[in-house]
């Protein structure tokens, strides 16, 4: 059921209850949240934040907290399992689903109120009609009921055509059943994302007229961590940030604080793909970004000669470009952008630019977006040793504006991430392990590897597995690889010898939808494999490592038809 | 020597600052005995010298300055143990209210345990007398800015009770929205910890 009013059924509908708030581990989530706990203390709705990393965690903390909570919301998760299968919840409980994740579990969209949706229906693309997947079963067994007081012959001869009227129904229940199978395949074939929560909820402040700079932000933050993941379309995003400049534009005019000291302001600009290079030195910075270094093949020798020869066209010096980017000489620093851009065409580094926005506020804190954005990929998952929980706090901790030491912290840690990623597809291409297998091509991280427990994480995972396969592209001769999907595997629990795999759609579909989750279930299902996969995003998946041959092969199999 | 028991004392003072170690039932008791020794060598020798002065023999005087020197340094020892642990049991009395944790209330003596009753007591009374209903001086540390606060469980503290009747889990890392009344003493048992 879609929630049609947001503001009369649920945050009105909220007021004074207790919540359970159950929270996904992404930063979408982690953005979201915090704009609806800001609204919620509006009204002071109370409320407790559950972590959720995957469909177990959600189990659990809703057995730990369903006596003593009957309204859920959950973000980012739960919209595409079917909660009422999961959860058996009593039926005074009510879930309230805010997910990016698509597609939506029909059972939630067509639930007669237990469980409502935060959006609109027309976020759900190509959902089948209720008729078609769902039907009265109870009116067909009431028909069959003998009746009695009939003739003899009559009898006989009801009795005969009601046998033909049985068959023909049971003929037309089982070709609806075969169609129902097709139509919930097609719908369910890719998984995909939708527009990031945390924008809706920022819509739902700005309907309360509760929004503010620091909200919006957040917001910002969201989209921008959907871009970088590539998680949405180009034409998605663009049409975000229109939206979103708009809102800057608004809420910077409603503000008379002009103060260079006090006042936040976020403005508009063009950000290049270079990872933290406000924060690094230009060098590394074009050495380690996942953009420039295919373009320029920067893994191999050649190629960093090339980057030498770009870095002497922009008239940028060497002892300059290797200092960090804050020490370097005024004049360079403003030129920088427009340097490179004018380069952009010679080096075939077109698309260097994506339009962003920049967070000001005192003198010295400048961010922008994707800073933020890789800060707290750091914070959440490249630590061994904190708890998710832990990570979670900090990430919260690294949104609030007096916490300046946690984004520093957060942003060194990035660039660690940033190089071991590199170096880890440079290992890769040198050692050729990227294995073309037929259809698709798969890379697997060993488990001494240096940093392997990075990669146990999704997100990280994703930027690796997107760098692997454009490095793949643009090193193969093999005509057909744009068109090959690639599959990345890495050890997710050692003890328990679980490893994880990732599947990414193929360059050229240039769109983040994903049907391999289909595939690996298929494959799954074709050795018999039973699934332990705790995901919400079906593209990944996880088995044990002494099966992964097997479902290797099981994939080549299924690739090959 | 003298008074080495009552600087054995003050060392197991200043080792626990801020916490209460057993009452030394044993090492006060020693320290009485000593006091009590001196103070019978001291009027003995204080006899003698007083019959001594009739006779011209050499006075006793310079060793009963210095034994009564040593009692007075016991005595001081001592009630700066004393004072010390009321100081600290005081404290304790702001920050977990008129019941004290078992494991605090088994390490004080039995005028200790009397002391705290009395002194609990006294400051229930003279909070009542605040204004017309009386005011809770414990609670509040610093001047509240809203009724509700967001607060960060620290440690795995299970089922808590609000004054409306609903119950929630306080599990470890946990947050919660919740009114500040009832949080408050949790925060300074260091159960939950305020997010700013």
């Amino acid at each position: 059921m879609y929630v049609e009013n947001l503001k009369l059924d649920f945050y009105e509908f909220l007021t004074g209850k207790r919540i359970l708030l159950m929270v996904h581990y992404d930063i979408d989530s982690i953005c979201a949240c915090k704009i609806l706990q800001n609204l919620l203390k509006y009204k002071e709705i109370l409320y407790t934040l559950a972590v959720i990393r995957g469909v177990e965690d959600l189990k659990r903390s809703y057995r730990e907290n369903s006596n003593d909570v009957k309204y859920f919301v959950l973000i980012n998760c739960g919209g595409t399992v079917n909660l009422v299968d999961l959860f058996e919840p009593e039926e005074d409980a009510i879930f309230f689903i805010i997910d990016s994740h698509r597609p939506t579990h029909l059972d939630n969209i067509y639930s007669d109120g237990q469980v409502r949706l935060l959006w609109t229906s027309e976020e759900d693309l190509e959902v089948p009609d209720f008729h078609a997947v769902y039907r009265d079963d109870s009116d067909e067994e009431s028909d069959e009921e003998p009746e009695s007081g009939d003739e003899d012959e009559g009898r006989a001869a009801k009795k005969r055509r009601l046998n033909e009227e049985a068959i023909l129904k049971r003929r037309e229940r089982r070709l609806w059943e075969a169609k129902r199978f097709d139509i919930i395949a097609e719908y369910s074939q890719y998984t995909y994302y939708n527009k990031a929560s945390a924008i809706a909820m920022f819509k739902l402040a700005w309907f309360l007229n509760k929004d503010d700079k620091d909200l919006l932000w957040l917001a910002i933050v969201a989209l921008t961590e959907q871009y970088i993941l590539g998680k949405i379309e180009n034409s998605q995003y663009v049409l975000a940030v229109g939206e979103l400049q708009s809102h800057s534009n608004r809420l910077r005019n409603r503000s008379n604080d002009t103060d260079g000291l006090t006042s936040l302001r976020i403005t508009y600009e063009n950000d290049l793909k270079l990872v933290l290079y406000r924060h690094w030195s230009v060098e590394s910075s074009l050495k380690y970004s996942m953009f420039t270094a295919c373009k320029l093949k920067l893994w191999s020798h050649r190629g960093s000669k090339k980057l030498y020869e770009l870095l002497a066209d922009m008239g940028l010096p060497l002892s300059q470009s290797q200092q960090a980017f804050e020490s370097m000489d005024l004049q360079l620093r403003k030129e920088f952008h427009q340097s490179i851009e004018k380069l952009s065409e010679k080096y075939n580094l077109e698309d260097l630019v994506f339009t962003s926005f920049v967070l000001q506020y005192g003198y010295r804190n400048k961010y922008c977006a994707s800073d933020i954005v890789y800060a707290m990929f750091a914070i959440l998952e490249s630590s061994p040793k904190e708890t998710p929980e832990e990570c979670f706090n900090s990430a919260l901790d690294c949104l609030t504006r007096n916490k300046k030491d946690v984004v520093q912290k957060a942003i060194e840690r990035a660039k660690i991430i940033t190089k071991t990623i590199f170096k880890t597809v440079q290992a890769a291409i040198d050692m050729k392990q990227i294995i073309t297998a037929g259809n698709f091509v798969y890379y697997i991280i060993q488990e001494g590897c240096l940093d392997w427990y990075m990669f146990s994480n999704q997100y990280i995972l994703l930027l690796l597995a997107q760098f692997i396969l454009r490095a793949y592209v643009s090193m193969s001769r093999n005509r057909k690889a744009p068109d090959l999907p690639l599959i990345i595997s890495a050890p997710k629990n050692l003890d328990l010898g679980t490893c994880v795999i990732l599947g990414i759609p193929p360059l050229r579909q240039n769109s983040p939808k994903n049907n391999l989750g289909r595939a690996f279930e298929e494959a799954a299902e074709n050795i018999n494999y039973e699934v332990l996969s705790d995901y919400f995003d079906t593209s990944y998946f996880e088995i044990n490592i002494k099966d992964r041959t097997r479902f290797f092969d099981a994939l080549t199999a299924l690739f090959d038809k | 020597m003298f008074c080495e028991k009552a600087h054995v004392l003050i060392k197991e003072l200043s080792r626990n600052r801020d916490a209460l170690p057993p009452y030394n039932t044993d090492l006060l008791n020693e320290i009485n005995t000593e006091v009590k020794q001196l103070i019978t060598q001291n009027q003995e020798d204080a006899q003698i010298s007083e019959d001594s002065r009739v006779m011209n023999h050499a006075s006793y005087l310079p060793t009963v300055k210095i034994r009564h020197a040593a009692i007075k340094r016991n005595i001081r020892c001592i009630l700066a143990y004393h004072y010390n642990r009321l100081k600290c049991l005081r404290n304790m009395r702001w920050q977990f209210g008129s019941i004290l944790p078992p494991d605090v209330k088994s390490n004080l003596s039995q005028s200790e345990i009397e002391w705290f009753s009395k002194y609990s007591s006294n400051l229930v009374q003279y909070m009542r007398s605040i204004g017309d209903e009386g005011i809770n001086l414990a609670v509040d540390l610093k001047p509240p800015k809203s009724l509700y606060i967001e607060v960060r469980c620290l440690t795995d503290y299970g089922q808590f009770e609000l004054n409306d009747g609903s119950v929630l889990l306080l599990k470890e890392n946990s947050r919660h929205y919740l009114p500040r009344s009832e949080c408050e003493e949790l925060i300074r048992q260091g159960v939950l910890e305020h997010v700013v």
